[in-house]
């Protein structure tokens, strides 16, 4: 040990730091800096320049990529987003996508994305006109965004593509069957992906981007990104196999077969599994002994289990309280939430999907265990069928539950039930994984309908 | 050997690139990571501790900062907080570039925060072009890959919260 401080000059210091200690600049007046080599912001190290970007409010950062290959390349890095969230920096967006209706479709303006945001005070009230803001542009998806746990409204607004891009995928690919269509995203762009085509929207610049397609056709099936990568399984009548895609890539592939061929499905993930939960039994035929309805019931309250990074599925969960899984999603410190409806109620269950080597929350032991929690608070009797729909988000430690279709106000009228206290359609509540409460958040703005939604980190 | 430590009040000796010797009172080298694990680690007995990727203008102000912050550590934040913005007020980049590849160094980690966040707000709100200027960053694209990476940014996405 008194080895290493022999050295009366720190050669060690100088070694292991200083890739050229014996380096001088070619200066004889130290108290005259005009004369020095100027030190730039190119002199920096990549580390202390991502220290210095990430300190950057949002609005600065869109441009910045511009300035040079190597700020572009940094602004782009796993690591800025890794120093952004340490530095509260992030803020957790729900982003509504939605696609615009039949009026809009006659202007060649095909979809439209809302996104929610913070602090956002503007109207939402939008003409087609404002889709096209330049002529070679197309609003093609419209949004609207919201940070939850702000007291701010929705913000609306698009996303744009070239003509090009619009032309190429005409209206209609969407047609009807966008709200089959499942949303994810991976840092901080979001992927929309339908039946046949698939888009990349860019949450900072706005600019929608077409991708491969899915190898396979699907459906109102499972989808969810672990690990940088997109998952999809269901949804498909010809295939029980689980696709790969990778953005880096934009390719797919088929990574597994599901043990079950499911439609209608719903899919999550967390701890680098992927969760495709409830839907409907696909091809039953009459053949089986067992009546379809005891296996549609099965699969309408079971959930399996693929880990991504060991390719294989673990033993397959079905919610404790049967019914049939209308929405879910998971949660940053490791839950997978899981709303199911018994034709007149609502049950909200927690499955803990915490693994034992990710060290969260302290337990880790206690994976696959169920726990009921409170309902939401919906107008107890409510019937709940194919014209109500639920969406399930989790953004960091909170679920929220967003009404995509239906009226429970109008349910609610139409049983002599009282007015004021229902839900309408649109209707977001909020729940607080830590404290265990329901809230309400803002209604999502009229022009958004049928959205699907998905919490992006920017 | 220990000419400049003292027993009580210790000194130490801290050279820099242009071989300027700066003596300095151990409890103001502390605010030093860098300099404490050495002390720490019982390696203080060198009589003169190389910085030298250091110029004297440099480790003058950065010790400058250690000074203030060690005898006022303390005392009220406040005071600390007027004496660092008007510790880098008026500072040119270069200075401010050289203070924080030293606060980086030798772990000063308030130092590198306020220069770092100094430099991002001469940062903000600049169109791309002039953050190029302000500092002379070389434009290294192509004028193909320039005008589809701002085909990218054509829009500023609205929607943002």
């Amino acid at each position: 040990m008194s080895e290493s401080c022999n050295s009366r000059h720190f050669s060690w210091l100088t070694k292991s730091c200083f890739p050229n200690p014996q380096h001088h600049h070619p200066l004889h007046q130290p108290h005259l800096p005009l004369h020095r080599p100027t030190t730039t912001i190119s002199s920096l190290p990549d580390d202390l320049l991502l220290d210095i970007l990430s300190r950057l409010p949002h609005s600065s950062l869109p441009s910045l990529p511009l300035v040079s290959r190597r700020w572009s390349h940094l602004l782009h890095s796993p690591s800025f987003l890794l120093l952004r969230r340490l530095r509260g920096q992030l803020r957790r967006t729900l982003f509504a996508v939605a696609v615009t209706d039949s009026t809009l479709l006659h202007n060649n303006h095909p979809f439209l994305v809302y996104r929610h945001s913070t602090g956002a005070q503007d109207s939402f009230s939008e003409t087609a006109s404002s889709l096209a803001r330049e002529d070679d542009a197309v609003g093609i998806f419209r949004a609207a965004t919201h940070v939850i746990g702000q007291d701010s409204p929705w913000k609306t607004s698009h996303f744009l593509a070239d003509r090009d891009v619009a032309v190429a995928f005409p209206p209609g690919i969407f047609d009807g069957g966008f709200s089959h269509s499942r949303v994810l995203a991976i840092g901080r762009k979001i992927y929309v992906i339908g039946r046949t085509a698939t888009f990349e929207l860019h949450t900072w610049t706005g600019n929608v981007a077409a991708k491969s397609p899915m190898i396979f056709p699907r459906k109102k099936f499972a989808a969810a990104a672990v690990g940088g990568k997109i998952y999809v399984a269901g949804g498909a009548a010809r295939t029980s196999s689980v696709e790969e895609y990778d953005p880096d890539t934009d390719s797919w592939r088929v990574v597994s077969d599901a043990p079950r061929k499911r439609y209608g499905c719903v899919g999550t993930s967390v701890g680098g599994m992927f969760y495709v939960i409830g839907g409907l039994k696909i091809g039953a035929s009459a053949g089986e002994d067992f009546s379809r309805a005891a296996a549609s019931n099965y699969y309408a309250s079971s959930m399996d289990l693929y880990d991504a990074e060991a390719r294989g599925w673990l033993r397959s969960r079905a919610v404790p309280g049967g019914g049939c899984v209308v929405a879910a999603c998971a949660v940053e410190e490791g839950f997978v939430y899981v709303l199911t409806s018994h034709a007149v109620e609502l049950s909200f269950w927690r499955f803990d999907a915490r693994r034992k080597n990710n060290g969260g929350g302290g337990g880790g032991g206690a994976f696959g265990e169920w726990c009921r929690m409170k309902s939401p608070p919906l107008p107890v009797r409510v019937r709940l069928d194919s014209t109500m729909r639920f969406n399930c988000v989790g953004v960091g430690n909170k679920v929220v539950v967003i009404q995509v279709m239906g009226c429970v106000d109008d349910l609610l009228r139409r049983g002599g039930g009282r007015r004021g206290r229902g839900v309408k359609e649109a209707a977001v509540l909020v729940y607080d994984g830590g404290a265990g409460e329901w809230s309400r958040g803002p209604d999502l703005p009229e022009v958004i309908r049928r959205a699907a939604f998905v919490c992006v980190e920017c | 050997m220990a000419s400049s430590i003292e027993n009580n009040n210790e000194k130490l000796t801290l050279k820099s690139s242009d071989g300027e010797e700066f003596l300095v009172e151990k409890h103001v080298a502390l605010q030093s990571t860098l300099l404490q694990n050495m002390l720490d680690s019982d390696c203080s007995s060198a009589d003169v501790i190389p910085l030298p990727k250091i110029d004297a203008r440099t480790l003058a102000l950065v010790l400058g900062y250690c000074k203030k912050h060690a005898d006022a550590s303390s005392s009220k934040q406040g005071e600390l907080n007027s004496f660092d913005s008007e510790f880098l007020k008026d500072m040119d980049m270069g200075a401010l570039f050289n203070l924080v590849l030293a606060a980086n160094f030798m772990e000063i980690k308030g130092l590198l925060d306020i220069a770092a966040q100094k430099i991002a707000d001469t940062i903000k709100d600049k169109p791309h072009q002039e953050v190029r200027e302000i500092f002379h960053v070389e434009n290294d694209y192509t004028p193909e890959e320039e005008a589809a990476v701002r085909e990218e940014n054509r829009w500023a996405f609205e929607g943002f919260p």
